[in-house]
């Protein structure tokens, strides 16, 4: 029988101590306990900002970016709102702040999409080719959406979360989480479109 | 056939749809090809973004996580508390209510005070709410002239402009006050929402890629 992974995200090596106790040790200045919660959030963290940014340097950038700010504000965190949350919402606004300055320098392959994982490796390289190409034109339709539709929709699709925590996240109205995401989709569709009659045509 | 559900699609699939208006919309999508087409384009699009996987070039976790803690600044030891600043901006507008409410207390007590009649306390109480301070001398003063120009009208009047100042006046400019208080505590709140929430970016400010070396 196939051992299946209990969770997505593997419980670290000194993961013995809950979450809350962990964030009061690492408000009390534990660095030990803030590298836990960072490797437990850094899925989630780098996931965002890696869709909010469109690149891999730019994204590492903002990540770390992230950390440091929440090691430096979380003697202010209030463990009423879930860290997570607290967390994508700054790692929202360091990812923007990293699209704001500008990448250090991106090499030829950070270009969106062109460093994609090889992806399925039943297929030839011609469609693995056209996959990638497939992977960086949603990607640059992603990065083309203005900056407060684009974090709604990465919070949505991405992290999967509801309206009410991107709400609270974001710190906007349920309404505008709606309206927000529904332009993004409707734009995301209007450019994504003539690919997806494309491949329903080719499943034909 | 029922008005179309296009703009609850994107909330159906979510699964944010509830109760009436989630059977709603399900009983129009039995009956509609045009949103159920509308479903499906929704359905793909999500699918597809979500298929799309994180770039290689990224630091894995481990990696990462001992990377920063190596490079986690000293913090200072008098870290701001969240607590204090958050209740400390709550009761502002409280503190204004109270004197608010307490300046119309005295107002009306003082009003009041022509029927309680000679009560030393009340009055004694009322003495540095009574605008005194202006002088009643400088109000002389200022009524003379129409005093001597009206004879017994202008007497009168002055008597009615020296109620209107030391009460009516005081009164108007005590809720202006209150209220600008109030204003400006309203617009700081504003501005610090403003200065939580996502700080909207340009997508045309969004890096160009340079292609290096």
């Amino acid at each position: 029988m196939d051992k299946q992974p209990q969770n997505q995200t593997r419980p670290g090596p000194g993961s013995l101590h809950t979450e809350a106790e962990l964030v009061t040790r690492a408000q009390q200045g534990d660095r030990e306990a803030f590298g836990e919660l960072v490797l437990s959030h850094y899925p989630g963290v780098i996931g965002v900002v890696y869709r909010m940014c469109g690149n891999a340097a730019l994204a590492e950038d903002a990540a770390q970016e992230a950390f440091l700010r929440a090691w430096l504000r979380l003697p202010a965190y209030q463990p009423r709102n879930p860290l997570r949350n607290w967390l994508y919402r700054i790692a929202v606004n360091a990812a923007l702040d990293a699209l704001r300055r500008g990448p250090r320098t991106v090499p030829l392959d950070d270009l969106p999409g062109a460093n994609l994982p090889v992806g399925d490796s039943h297929l030839d390289p011609e469609q693995r080719l056209e996959q990638r190409e497939r992977e960086a034109l949603v990607q640059q339709a992603v990065l083309g959406l203005p900056s407060a539709s684009r974090a709604v929709l990465v919070l949505r699709e991405y992290q999967g979360l509801s309206y009410r925590e991107i709400a609270e996240t974001l710190d906007i109205q349920i309404g505008t989480v709606m309206s927000r995401l529904n332009y993004a989709r409707g734009r995301l569709r209007e450019r994504l479109e003539p690919y997806f009659q494309e491949s329903e045509a080719d499943d034909e | 056939m029922s008005e179309h559900v296009k703009q609850w699609i994107d909330a159906y699939l979510d699964g944010e749809l509830q109760g009436v208006r989630r059977e709603h919309v399900e009983a129009h999508l039995a009956g509609c090809a045009s949103c159920r087409q509308e479903l499906q384009a929704a359905r793909r699009l999500s699918g597809y973004l979500r298929s799309s996987p994180l770039s290689e070039d990224l630091p894995f976790a481990e990696d990462f996580a001992a990377g920063l803690v190596n490079r986690l600044p000293e913090r200072s030891r008098a870290a701001p508390r969240g607590t204090t600043p958050g209740l400390v901006w709550w009761l502002i507008p409280l503190g204004i209510l109270g004197a608010w409410i307490s300046a119309q207390l005295l107002f009306l007590l003082k009003e009041w005070s022509w029927a309680l009649g000679p009560l030393s306390f009340v009055n004694g109480a009322l003495a540095w709410l009574a605008p005194n301070l202006l002088g009643n001398a400088w109000l002389d003063l200022a009524a003379a002239p129409f005093r001597q120009a009206l004879g017994q009208a202008g007497t009168a009047w002055a008597v009615e402009f020296t109620a209107f100042w030391q009460g009516d006046l005081l009164r108007f400019a005590l809720n202006a006050a209150v209220a600008l208080l109030f204003l400006s505590w309203l617009a700081g709140l504003w501005a610090r929402r403003a200065h939580l929430s996502v700080q909207p970016v340009q997508s045309s400010e969004t890096p160009t890629i340079r292609k290096e070396g």
